[in-house]
């Protein structure tokens, strides 16, 4: 089974091919991209559970020479690997799936399943890497993918111009991941992660470099995973296709920064400055996309800033040396954030429209989509017994066991606002009086194509967290900790209160959402009603929560509309400084390209004397 | 070497001299000539040519370019001959390697003038 | 000289050169006979058909020892024979696009086909010489063929106009260079490479090391004009535009690689072991090498033309402005290899003028056919391309992400080995590969710009709707194997060069 792994990445490029050869019509179009891709689904699952018996295994083909330098192409199977593997294709195939539905009025559909399968083809090739650079072709091709999909609505405006701005502010965290891999090579003389691990650990790579390399190659991370300040990208991505903003900038492209970090977790633990400003970066991308979150009106903004937010609270963990922590919230935030997004999707087909004041009392009309909206909220909220909260919470853990008690404090917070603005955007969407666009005339629960791939997701948004927990066993850490190198296992003790505050806070913030969004629309005796425990606890609550909104609320407000400005001036600004150097040359050369002859011979002839007068001075000829 | 080096600085004195000598010349004679001839200016001395015809409009005008055409050609065959002469006085001396590129020489020399030919450039329209 | 020794000769040696020249002259002859509403295209299959011939005649060449011939001013080893590989290779895609280029435009056929074997003769010649007077013989064939195929759209303005320019800068890189060789000939009183590497090395040089410096700096910017690199750059984006499309792809491709070679061969030979500028050590005054002292001017040149090409294309809207823009950059780019003196200089500079033949030609046989429906070079005639012809479009991105660099394509992996030549060597050059990163990324916005106006612009109406032509898409097909077969597999080429160029015998004396 491990041994046929190659297959996996090659039946989505497949389904590529096929779709952009042949140009079927669109239901067949979609019946090829399904089938493609759960063949590569059946077959990573089939590799995940052939890796417990088989172990590690590695192949490898010698790619190119280059004077006394063998660089090699291959895969690699571990842990890690076959996990990535299985959320990639799983989540791929029900994106597949679901589009089925969603994209059925597009003319495009074909193109559409055609980008989907080469992305799914980048996306698995990047995680089987066992060497950085490979891994960086495929980091280039993810790349190019999300720019043709965002893109895909290309007559809209906005599309346009967030497909090259998500092109181009990742590119800039690619050139430090570019860098940073030229000096690791040159400083180890590989590729190969198993070369350049055992140099790190053999101390071949001097601290400081070792730290510059580290930071550059998290550069390329930060870019990827949307990490404050090179986020920008994230948000205004969601203007291409829901099911692509599931797939890609919610479960897995966007997951591919941690990934890395998590792939050469070795390298960064080799390096305390590196860890530090991993869980210092995470920690604030966490708080601040969060705080954004708050005012904005989007259904899919929200979503966005929602997922940059877990992005950086996974890079808070594998900064605060919390691998498993890492990688285990990347796994269950891959199952909730993509089920989120594909109900944000089902209700956009339903109504037409993107902003939340439009909507409201939806759960009627909605009910399947608004119960599977509701796990995953409760799944991201980090409540008891959803798979968020197992893994939030080894993630607080790590980040209190590591000592960093700011950021760990960041993080409770965000908990604590987490669960305010996913409920905000449930009550507003769900609760209340029933409203809808002025254009829509009826609203209906999106076909069976589109709700089955939700359930698959609501039950893995609720069953996925129970394979690391403390009472049934840690059973997720344990395989990772087989990974080929060492990573640091440890379930952190002695904090014993961490999952009682996280669970108080996330149930405060769902309250507190909840009496100011659905309070005054809703009668008392419906929630009284069915949770009428949580009904009296909230009730009596109120005044404090009153406080709060002066206080806390309000605070926090205007603290988000400032990182919402500092955001739009001061990194937009540096942005568009950089730009603008570069048009100002553009510019200048372009007016000394006059078209007169006799300008160009002069610029020359200019040219010769100026190098000729720098070399007298410069070479000591004349004094 | 030392010695190749001054006779290559000496041969840029030469230049230098006859750099100076030909500015020189022509200052020195027109100077003296000012100095000595007396100066009685008639309109009829001032004219361009004073025993010539009287010049009449300009001296810009449109040659035909089949002048040219002619120019070029007969150029070419007039460096033609330069080069064939001094090779037929040594003809003796230079060998079958110079008689065989005299040869191609010749030959490319040829496929030009059939060029020109079919090209029309020989005969005025 | 007698017969025995012009005999003794191995005329074999220059059998491709013969052939070119026979094929050019046949030609020449051929279209004065041929009646004159004949079709010429004819003409075009026989010079084909003579590069071809002189291909596989290069191929049987592969792997000899090196061939000295005339006094040894013609040389024949593994680097002439790699560079003759891509001249060859390039000019025969150039010919089939001229094939199919617009008979409106041009009216003299026959001429169009043969001075682009008489341009290749010269190349040839620049290639495989080892003479100051044959390189520059070479180098002058090579620039007035090119001089009259940029004017050769008789009624056009814009092509007359170029061709104007390039003449009158190309005399004033002639004189530059012919200025700078009488000065190596000067204090040498040699022509012959080896003999002037040789002479370089005496005592009264090393005394006069400023005059020496002075020559090499004429002669590197004089030949900087062929390749279209800072401070010679300015007459690229104004021929290429004007010229046809054919000859742009041409000059920015067999004329540039011809530049490299000539630049390669007389740097390299002749300045190799000549002394350069005086260092004041703790111990005393030494001098170092002159291609240590002139390190820092060439990097400086690069990077101005990195920034230069990369910034000011940006601002085009002319689609072969833009490639010529982008082509001085990608010169840039390939001066980097020289500039930090790498043992990978050859390899190096080999593999990355093969990657840019297939992408910049490949991008040019689009952009003809384009223009010919869209009757505009304007980056607008390619909006909404992809509704209109997926195929050309998607052909295109290939071209324009090798272009850029993009992992996968033969430009990332050309790219990738220059950038290793840069930091290689024992003293490592970060800002030169700085500066090639950051203009690489600047070049992402036009290169992109491009592709955001086929993929995500509508359509222009179609104007005149026309099947790709034979051609056209034969030379499509071979440079998007090349383009992304050199990317996925680098190592048949790169294994190729090891195993049929033994670049060391550039430095073996006669």
């Amino acid at each position: 089974m491990v041994s046929s792994a190659w297959l996996i990445p090659v039946f989505p490029l497949l389904s590529f091919v096929l779709l952009l050869l042949f140009r079927p019509v669109k239901e067949r179009a979609a019946g090829i991209g399904i089938v493609l891709s759960g063949l590569s689904f059946f077959l990573a699952a089939g590799v995940l559970f052939a890796q417990f018996q088989t172990g590690n295994t590695l192949t490898e083909a010698t790619w190119l020479t280059i004077g006394s330098t063998d660089i090699t192409m291959g895969l690699e199977i571990n842990p890690l690997n076959a996990l990535m593997l299985v959320i990639v294709t799983l989540v791929s195939f029900l994106v597949h799936i679901y589009s089925r539905g969603y994209m059925a009025e597009d003319d495009r559909m074909t193109m559409f399943f055609a980008y989907l399968g080469l992305f799914t083809f980048s996306m698995a090739g990047l995680v089987i890497s066992p060497n950085l650079l490979q891994l960086y072709i495929f980091w280039e091709l993810v790349g190019a993918c999300s720019f043709l999909l965002i893109g895909f609505y290309y007559y809209k405006a906005e599309a346009k111009a967030a497909a090259k701005k998500a092109f181009i502010v990742t590119r800039v965290g690619d050139v430090g991941l570019f860098i940073g891999m030229l000096l690791l090579f040159w400083q180890v003389g590989s590729f190969e992660f198993d070369a350049i691990f055992s140099a790190v650990e053999e101390g071949a790579v001097e601290g400081t470099t070792l730290t510059l390399i580290a930071i550059l190659v998290f550069i390329g991370a930060m870019g990827k995973s949307g990490q404050f300040p090179l986020h920008t990208w994230l948000p205004d991505a969601m203007e291409g296709p829901t099911p692509v903003s599931a797939l890609i900038h919610a479960a897995t492209m966007v997951a591919a920064g941690v990934y890395l970090v998590a792939a050469m977790f070795p390298l960064f633990e080799a390096s305390p400055a590196a860890m530090t400003t991993i869980a210092v970066v995470g920690g604030i991308t966490a708080i601040f996309a969060a705080t954004i979150g708050l005012v904005q009106n989007d259904i899919k903004r929200v979503l966005a800033y929602s997922t940059v937010s877990q992005l950086g609270y996974m890079m808070l963990a594998l900064g605060s040396a919390g691998y498993v922590a890492g990688v285990f919230h990347l796994m269950t935030h891959a199952f909730f954030k993509a089920l989120l997004f594909l109900a944000a999707g089902s209700v956009i087909h339903a109504v037409h429209t993107q902003n939340i004041k439009e909507m409201g009392g939806l759960w009627k009309r909605l009910n399947v989509t608004g119960t599977l909206f509701l796990i995953g909220s409760l799944a991201i909220s980090g409540v008891p017994l959803f798979s968020g909260f197992f893994s939030k919470d080894e993630i607080l853990l790590a980040a209190y066991s590591d000592g960093r008690y700011v950021l760990f404090a960041l993080g409770i917070i965000t908990a604590f606002l987490t669960a305010f603005y996913v409920f905000r955007l449930f009550f507003l969407v769900f609760m209340g009086d029933q409203k809808r666009p002025a254009t829509v005339t009826k609203i209906n629960e999106s076909p069976k194509v589109m709700l089955f791939p939700m359930v698959v997701l609501g039950v893995l948004a609720v069953v996925s967290g129970y394979v690391n927990t403390t009472w049934f066993g840690t059973f997720l850490g344990d395989w990772l900790a087989t990974g080929p190198y060492d990573v640091v296992h440890e379930h952190g003790e002695g904090a014993w209160w961490i999952p009682w505050l996280a669970s108080l806070l996330a149930i405060g913030g769902i309250a507190l959402a909840w009496l100011m969004y659905a309070e005054k629309k809703i009668s008392h005796d419906w929630l009284s009603k069915t949770m009428p425990g949580v009904h009296q606890l909230l009730f009596k609550k109120y005044y404090i929560d009153e406080a709060y909104d002066n206080s806390l609320v309000r605070g926090t407000t205007v603290f988000s509309y400032f990182w919402h400005y500092f955001d739009k001036f001061i990194v937009e600004g540096i942005v568009a400084f950089a730009v603008g150097a570069v048009r100002r040359v553009g510019k200048a050369g372009a007016n000394v390209q006059s078209g007169q002859v006799q300008t160009y011979g002069a610029v020359a002839f200019a040219g010769l004397v100026a190098v000729m007068v720098i070399l007298a001075l410069t070479g000591g000829y004349f004094g | 070497m030392q010695d190749l080096y001054n006779v290559y600085q000496n041969s840029y004195l030469f230049v230098f001299v006859f750099l100076l000598l030909g500015i020189l010349l022509p200052i020195v004679a027109l100077t003296a000539g000012k100095l000595l001839r007396p100066n009685k200016p008639t309109p009829a001395k001032q004219t361009t040519y004073e025993s010539g015809i009287e010049p009449f409009h300009q001296s810009w005008v449109q040659f035909n370019v089949r002048y040219y055409m002619f120019g070029l050609l007969f150029v070419i065959f007039d460096v033609e001959t330069v080069f064939l002469y001094p090779w037929a006085v040594a003809y003796d001396k230079l060998g079958i390697f110079a008689l065989i590129e005299m040869l191609i020489f010749m030959i490319m020399l040829v496929i030009g003038l059939i060029y020109a030919w079919k090209k029309k450039v020989l005969t005025w329209i | 000289m007698d017969l025995d020794t012009l005999l003794s000769y191995q005329w074999g040696g220059m059998l491709p050169e013969f052939i070119i020249i026979i094929t050019a002259t046949l030609l020449s002859l051929l279209d004065l006979f041929l009646p004159k509403d004949k079709d010429r295209k004819l003409l075009a299959w026989i010079g084909l058909a003579g590069i071809v011939a002189a291909l596989l005649v290069l191929f049987t060449q592969m792997g000899d020892p090196i061939v000295t011939i005339l006094n040894d001013t013609y040389r024949l080893d593994s680097f002439s024979k790699a560079f003759k590989l891509i001249l060859l290779v390039g000019t025969a895609f150039v010919f089939l696009l001229s094939m199919d280029y617009s008979r409106h435009d041009i009216e003299h056929r026959g001429e169009f086909y043969y001075l682009f074997l008489t341009a290749l003769l010269g190349a040839m010649m620049m290639a495989s010489s080892a003479d100051i007077i044959t390189l520059f013989v070479g180098l002058e064939l090579l620039s007035i063929s090119s001089y009259i195929l940029a004017g050769l759209k008789k009624k056009n303005m814009n092509s007359n106009e170029a061709a104007f320019k390039y003449v009158v800068n190309g005399g004033i890189s002639t004189a530059v260079i012919l200025f700078g060789m009488s000065y190596i000939y000067g204090f040498t009183g040699e022509t012959n490479l080896f003999n002037i590497q040789a002479a370089l090395q005496g005592p009264l040089v090393a005394e006069n090391s400023f005059l020496i410096i002075f020559a090499f700096f004429l002669l590197f910017i004089g030949l900087s004009f062929k390749i279209a690199t800072a401070p010679f750059h300015m007459w690229a984006p104004d021929v290429y535009q004007g010229a046809p499309t054919p000859v742009t792809a041409f000059l920015s491709i067999v004329s540039k690689t011809a530049g490299f070679v000539i630049i390669l061969r007389t740097i390299l030979t002749i300045f190799i072991s000549a002394p350069g500028l005086a260092v004041v050590h703790d111990a005393g005054i030494n001098t170092e090498p002159l291609l240590v002292s002139i390190q820092p001017y060439i990097s400086v040149l690069a990077m101005l033309t990195m920034i230069i090409g990369n910034a000011i294309a940006i601002r085009q809207h002319n689609i072969k402005r833009m490639l010529a823009y982008s082509s001085v950059a990608h010169a840039g780019y390939l001066l980097v290899p020289l500039a930090s003196l790498s043992a990978l200089v050859f390899e190096a500079t080999w593999f990355y003028l093969i990657a840019y033949l297939f992408m910049t030609l490949g991008a040019f046989a689009v952009v003809q056919h384009v223009a010919a429906e869209e009757k505009s070079e304007e980056i607008h005639a390619f909006s909404g391309l992809m509704k209109r012809s997926p195929l050309l479009a998607l052909s295109m991105s290939v071209f324009l992400l090798s272009l850029a660099g993009i992992p996968l394509t033969a430009g990332f992996v050309g790219k990738y080995e220059i950038f290793m030549s840069a930091l290689g060597t024992a003293q490592q050059h970060y800002i030169l590969a700085a500066v090639m990163i950051g203009t690489t990324i600047i070049s992402y916005f036009y290169y992109f710009n491009i592709m955001v106006q086929m993929f995500f612009r509508p359509g222009n109406p179609v104007l005149h709707k026309r099947r790709i032509p034979a051609g056209v898409s034969f030379v499509l097909v071979l440079c998007i194997i090349g383009t992304i077969g050199f990317g996925i597999l680098p190592g048949i080429p790169l294994d190729f060069i090891q195993q049929n160029f033994n670049f060391n015998e550039f430095f073996a004396q006669p």
